[in-house]
């Protein structure tokens, strides 16, 4: 699957934060997918569990998704608006999916039909949270007792 | 705290791990022969044995697929989604294009997008080993040129220019820049050669890796690779191997 490359990325991504803050294990992960790239979340749990193994510190990690939704700003007129996925034919849902800004191909501003617009929300995947233990039940950031936990 | 880390930058390395050497082929001025220079080193690197890919990175004139004859559309060539993106075959070279994505339609894109664009090709396209890639570089020294060489500084640059005095000193400077920037150049190969120049092999300090001819056959020539085969540009780059 092409989210394999994008998951691989996340473990390393995540391998680098473990390491910076000294971190034993990787409790959870929060990851946000935009709309406009559309990853399927129980896909992406399936290559998370398989590519988290290639990296130690990361067997009991939790995965947890959040979905953003798209919002877009015409260059032209400023109009705000949405999209419905769902209404787009499936070859050019898939294009989208591998690379976001062809959606400026397919899709105009309502307001003025320009297809020069900003995707300002939900383009694609980034990490917001990793929480990690330390193992000596320090937090890795301020030394405090806090629950050997270290959330940021 | 929203740590909002990009995931892509880390996959990068890992996808060009098997690369042996990359080579970024750039061209400062329009009408150089950029795309067909590019185009027909992957063509003649893989017609002698070299594992070979080719990424066209010159969004704004996508034309690699044109010159290698690769019509994308319904049915057409695609990359498999086999751990990323593996790139379809065109006459043994692997080859990626945005056009895969847009159906050989122009996409107009600002800046932070073209960046955005190179990284994602970058972070998902799965190449397996390769002995070269060929990178039809976005044109001259803009950002998209620069996000290439912060995610690869292991590339070399070879400067593509012509005769022209204009497209000489362009290529210079930009090459100059570059290597200030940490960035190494191979050299540079002149299109549309005169033959006055003949036997000289550095140019402003920088090594000639060949010098092709003018060929009257090989617009006609493009889009069919049999014929772009016979170009006498085609036979030169065979022979120098970069
Ligand atoms: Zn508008």
């Amino acid at each position: 699957m092409h989210e394999w490359a994008l998951s691989d990325g996340m473990v390393r991504a995540a391998h680098k934060i473990k390491m910076e803050r000294g971190l034993k294990e990787v409790v959870s992960i929060t990851v946000v997918l935009g709309e406009v790239q559309d990853i399927a979340p129980d896909i992406f749990t399936e290559i998370f569990d398989e590519v988290k193994r290639q990296q130690d510190g990361f067997e009991g990690t939790k995965l947890v998704l959040e979905r953003e939704p798209a919002e877009f700003r015409c260059h032209q007129c400023g109009e705000a608006f949405h999209f419905d996925r769902g209404l787009l034919p499936h070859e050019i849902s898939e294009n989208i999916h591998f690379v976001p800004e062809t959606l400026r191909v397919y899709i105009r501003c309502p307001a003025c039909q320009s297809e020069d617009f900003e995707i300002v929300k939900g383009r694609g995947i980034y990490i917001k949270e990793i929480v990690g233990e330390t193992g000596d039940g320090l937090d890795a950031d301020t030394g405090d007792v806090a629950e050997g936990r270290d959330a940021r | 705290m929203n740590l909002n880390l990009d995931p892509r930058p880390y996959a990068v390395a890992a996808r060009l791990a098997s690369v042996r050497r990359t080579i970024a082929v750039s061209g400062f001025k329009g009408g150089v022969g950029k795309s067909s220079v590019a185009s027909l080193l992957a063509l003649a690197s893989t017609d002698c044995g070299r594992k070979t890919g080719l990424l066209d990175l010159d969004f704004s004139g996508a034309s690699c697929h044109l010159i290698l004859g690769v019509s994308p559309g319904p049915g057409a060539a695609f990359p498999d989604e086999i751990e990323g993106l593996r790139p379809p075959e065109a006459h043994g070279v692997r080859f990626m294009s945005l056009a895969f994505f847009t159906q050989d339609r122009a996409v107009h894109l600002r800046g932070k997008e073209v960046a955005d664009v190179v990284m994602e090709l970058l972070a998902v396209t799965n190449w397996g080993e390769l002995d070269v890639l060929y990178l039809d570089m976005p044109p001259g020294i803009s950002d998209a040129a620069l996000e290439v060489m912060r995610l690869m500084p292991d590339i070399e640059v070879v400067g593509v220019l012509t005769p022209s005095v204009l497209s000489r000193s362009l290529a210079f400077r930009a090459l100059r820049f570059s290597e200030q920037s940490g960035v190494k150049t191979a050299g540079v190969i002149e299109n549309f050669a005169d033959d006055a120049a003949e036997g000289v092999d550095t140019a402003e300090g920088f090594k000639v890796l060949a010098r092709l001819p003018y060929d009257e056959g090989f617009e006609a020539a493009l889009g069919d690779v049999a014929r772009l085969r016979q170009t006498k540009p085609y036979r030169v780059l065979g022979k120098a191997a970069i």
